[in-house]
Formats: C-alpha cells, structure tokens, sequence
C-alpha cells in the first residue's frame, strides 16, 4: 500500500504536466469541435460535417494518409534490413552507427538551406540536369515534392530506427544464436525463425513512434514552400495552420477531435494485432 | 562416433596475450574429454574453435581425419549444450528438440517419434508443451539435452551445463549425462572449472591454465602423479599442502597424513587453529614446521588442541622448482 502511494508521488508531476498541457485542452477541443464561436452554443455535429466536405481537408487528409502509408513501411523495411546487417556482421562496429544518426543532429533549418541550395528552380539539382542538356524541373512544384518529402523522412529517421531495432536485437542471447547455428540452421533460418521472431515484441514501439515521427516533416514542408505549398505534399498540419490563421478554430477542434480518434483507433488496433501474434508465438 | 584430432591449435586475440596455445589433443570415438581449469584459462575458447564459432589463430581440427578448418559451425555436425542453456524462447520445448531435425527437412512424422522417444528417455514428455519461460532450470537443461541427442552427431560440445543449477540438481544432472553419453557413444569434450565433476565425467581430462595444458590423463592419474604443484592443487575435495625444500616444491594431500590425538614417537607434533565437521569427517587447520596444514581425521577437531602427525615419504610429492 505505501509502495503504491509513493509510486503515485513519483507520476505526480508529469502527470500534471500532461494534464494542464494536454488533457485539458484537449477537453476543450473536444466541447469546441461540438460547438460554434467562441461562446460555446452547442451545433451538434455540423462542424464535423461541413470539414469532412472541405476540399482542403480531403487533399490533407489524403496525403498525410498517402504519406504514412508509403513512409512507414519502407522506413521500417530499409532500417530492419541495415540493423540486421549491422547486427551479423559486429566488426563494422560503431562507426556505420554513428554515421547514420548524423542527419538526426542537423536542425531543421539547415535541412532546409540545404533542400532550398538543392531543389530550387535554379539551385544544384537543375544546375547539373542543365550542364548535362537536360530540361529542368520544378522539384517543389510538382509531383516529385512528395517524394522528396518522403525521402528527407526516411533519410532524417533512418538513423534513429536502426538503433531502435539494433536495441531490440541486443536482447537477443548471443548463445542462442550460437545453438541455432549449431543446430545447423543456414543464415536464412536463423533470421526467419530466430532473429525476427525475437524482435518481434520491439515492432510496436518502433512503428508507433514511426508514425509519431511522421508528422513532424511538416517542419520541413512548411519551412520550404511555405503556406500553401504544393497540392502533393499539403498535409494536414498546413490545413491546421492555416485555420488557426483564420481563426477558425471550431473547424480546427472537429478536424483535431477526427485525426485524433483515427490515430488513437489506429494504436489500438496495431497493440491488438501484436497481442494476438504475443499469445500465438 | 568420431575421432577427434587437435593439432597446435592457438588463439590471440589482437593487443592481449595467448588465449589458447599449442592445444594438442586427441580423443578417441566415444571418450568422454573434460578439459577444466580456473575462469580465463581459455576453455571455453577452445571449445568455441571446435564448435567454429571462434576463428583459431593458427593450427586444425580433425574429424575423423578430415580437415573441418574451413566448415563453418551448421555444418560441423556437433550439438552444443551451454551454461545458460539457450533455447529459443519463442518455440515450446518440443519445437525446441524438433528444430535440429525440421532445420534439416527431416519429415513431420518422423520428427515427431524422434522428440517424443528423446523426451521419454529424459523424463520431459509431460513438458512438451511448455515454452522455457515456464521451465525450472533442472528442466530446461533437459530440454537442451534432448535437442542434442535427438539427431545423433558426432560430437556432443558442452560448456559448463550444469554450472547455473543447484547443488542437489547438479548432482542428478551429472549422472544423467554421464549414462546419456555411455548410452549413445558419442565423442564427448566437457568444459568446466569443477574438478568434482572432471573426475565424475571423465574418462580423461585436460587441465588448463593461462591458455596451455598442463597435463592430461584419467581422473586416477592426475590424483596420483599431477605433473606440477598447480594440477595438483586443482585435483583432490581438500586442497594438497604445499611447501619449498630448497628448490624443490613438495606437496602431501591431507588425506595422506596420519594423525594422532596421543604422543607417538617421531611423529611431528602440531597444534589445531580450527576444526569443523564436514558431513563425512573432521576437517582441521594445524601450524606445523612446514607452514599451514589441511588435515582430516574421523574424530572430533577442537581448537587448540595438541595433535602428531605423520606423513610416509612415499606420498609425499615433489617437482623441481622452475
């Protein structure tokens, strides 16, 4: 019983930090989202109607969508595969680590200079596609600005993800890998029926904070093209922003209310999925 | 069912000493080797090597007088039991035992018969179903023998498998892999640092120290005859006492020296520091001429009493000095 009560003593401040700072406004968010102005006359469900027949909110919905979709899988793929790499072969020690995590160290705004030095209608990229005779591109204003989103996210998590799996493969006993091998069991059947299966309870974390991390290359967008950038790579946050701008912030509540029920729906059902695979393993 | 053949094998790391040097053994089909020797002494490093775990620095293995220098360890054909017992946490103990065998596309049918015959003979079949989460120590080391002996290799490597259980469980652990290995006759090199056990398993043993061998031979020669003052240290339930003669090092085991509660004539004369009782018999520390004593007799040891004591001079040992 006193174990309990100091283990409270111990959550007490962050959890009034989280509360002040998130539960209640969240609170708040969710009785705006219901209603209209600021004075709080309860409208129902009409806000939540009106954005889901906004174009804006279709289009940011759409490739925020599109964008995780695309993102998480190869980011957790490409880093998989790297930290498994790393992993089998101790000698490459902890240089190849390091130099993965460097992009994670480069403020954002450096990113930026660079991506403007790079992707600019008159920066390095067309400069050489020019020397070469080729035609320019407009990198930011065209389809290839998503890609280009994509790969600043893969490139800027990348580093982040190996070490997160290359912690979950540490929890692996060596020995048991020794045993495997002596077993007879080639490279591929030990990956498939030792090594993955190992990491298996560490994939939650990883793709959580994946998609947690995702949203933050709105920094990246927003600080390039600005307000109104590209249709390809306006994502919900520009739409936040925007609304806040114009004070809309009913709109705002309903559209936070809604991207917040799918993510929360979104956990849920990933947390299912892994239980489901802890009890079957 | 295999001969084993060691020749000059040597292990250095880059930047330390010796790990292993010049190991030269040879054991016969069905011997069971024990190599044992303080932590450090580079056993588990040569047994490593022969698994191929660990690349050796220079010299080669043999089995059956085929070179496996360059096989790596899947394809050596020996199971491994380890201290730790490493099994695969996410397979029950009979996926544990079938894994050797489903690795080698061997069928459902017959992978099946082979476990449940293995698990009989181990006493696990009840067990089967269980992951090693829910196995006591005792029963996981059962499991991991079974996924030895399930296929029959040629050589069965064990590093110190019985070092993380309890003394009771040792003991029954010992017996049954003693029967385990004479049961099936498969070529065995042991790994531990308890001599107890050395001489239990043995039929030879090789004693290790700071990377070289110090001597090999049967559990009876190396209680007998040990080559130098550290082999015979290592051996024996009592430590042997040890003393310099000039430059000779002369050594006597306590249960050598005879002792006596009342005066004999010319016996040495010696004065008890502590006594206890052992479970078997009095065991004491006495200051005599030579240094500090371990002696042991089957009556009561008190402290400060007078006691003779004698040692005949043919169990005396010595070893010239180096």
């Amino acid at each position: 019983m006193r174990n309990n009560r100091s283990g409270y003593l111990f959550i007490l401040l962050s959890l009034a930090g989280v509360s002040v700072f998130l539960m209640l406004p969240y609170l708040d968010i969710l009785l705006k989202s219901f209603s209209t102005g600021n004075e709080g006359v309860s409208i129902g469900l009409d806000n939540f109607k009106q954005i889901l027949q906004n174009e804006a909110f279709r289009i940011a919905t759409k490739n925020t969508v599109r964008f995780i979709a695309v993102c998480i899988p190869l980011l957790l793929i490409l880093s998989l595969a790297i930290s498994i790499y790393i992993y089998e072969n101790p000698k490459l020690g902890s240089m190849v680590k390091t130099s993965f995590l460097i992009p994670m160290a480069i403020p954002v705004t450096s990113v930026v200079l660079m991506w403007r030095f790079l992707f600019d209608d008159n920066g390095i990229l067309n400069g050489i596609l020019c020397s070469l005779g080729f035609n320019t591109v407009s990198w930011m204003n065209g389809s290839a600005a998503f890609w280009i989103l994509v790969g600043s996210y893969i490139w800027k998590n990348l580093g982040y993800n190996i070490i997160l799996w290359l912690a979950a493969l540490a929890t692996i006993d060596p020995q048991v890998q020794s045993a495997a091998k002596l077993d007879g069991a080639s490279g591929f059947q030990r990956l498939f029926r030792i090594t993955l299966p190992s990491v298996k309870n560490g994939t939650f974390i990883v793709v959580v904070l994946a998609i947690l991390n995702s949203f933050k290359v709105f920094r990246e967008a927003y600080l390039v093209a600005g307000d109104y950038p590209h249709d390809s790579i306006y994502l919900t946050q520009h739409l936040f922003n925007n609304w806040f701008r114009e004070l809309e912030l009913n709109k705002l509540a309903a559209g936070a209310v809604l991207d917040s029920v799918i993510l929360i729906i979104l956990i849920l059902v990933l947390q299912k999925c892994w239980k489901k695979g802890g009890t079957k393993l | 069912m295999a001969e084993l053949k060691i020749t000059n094998l040597c292990k250095t790391y880059e930047g330390t000493v010796d790990a292993v040097k010049d190991f030269n053994l040879e054991a016969k089909d069905g011997e069971f080797i024990v190599i044992v020797g303080p932590s450090g002494c580079g056993k588990s490093t040569t047994l490593r090597m022969i698994a191929g775990l660990e690349q050796p620095s220079a010299g080669s293995i043999l089995l059956d007088g085929t070179s496996i220098d360059h096989l790596p360890p899947q394809k050596r054909d020996m199971a491994m039991i380890f201290q730790n017992y490493a099994l695969y946490e996410n397979m029950t103990a009979f996926e544990n035992m079938a894994f050797p065998l489903k690795v080698r596309g061997v069928k459902k049918a017959e992978i099946a018969s082979k476990v449940t015959a293995v698990a009989e003979t181990l006493k696990i079949s009840e067990l089967l179903n269980r992951r090693p989460g829910a196995l006591s120590g005792g029963e996981k080391q059962r499991v991991a023998m079974g996924r030895a002996i399930v296929r029959q290799p040629k050589l069965f490597l064990m590093d110190e498998p019985l070092s993380n259980l309890d003394a009771k469980m040792r003991l029954a652990l010992r017996e049954e892999i003693r029967q385990l290995q004479r049961r099936t006759g498969v070529t065995t090199i042991y790994v531990t640092h308890d001599q107890g056990e050395a001489m239990a398993l043995a039929d030879r043993v090789v004693v290790m120290d700071q990377g070289r061998i110090r001597q090999i031979g049967t559990p009876r020669e190396l209680y007998s005859n040990p080559g130098d003052p550290f082999v015979a240290s290592f051996f024996g339930n009592l430590p042997m006492n040890l003393w310099e003669d000039g430059d000779m090092i002369c050594g006597v085991r306590p249960e050598d020296i005879s002792l006596s509660k009342s005066f004999v004539q010319d016996w040495e004369k010696a004065t008890l520091l502590t006594g206890y009782f052992n479970g078997m018999q009095w065991i004491g520390e006495v200051r005599c001429k030579e240094g500090r004593f371990t002696v042991c007799a089957d009556w009561e040891m008190k402290q400060e009493q007078t006691i003779y004591m004698h040692c005949p001079e043919d169990k005396i040992h010595r070893w010239q000095q180096k």
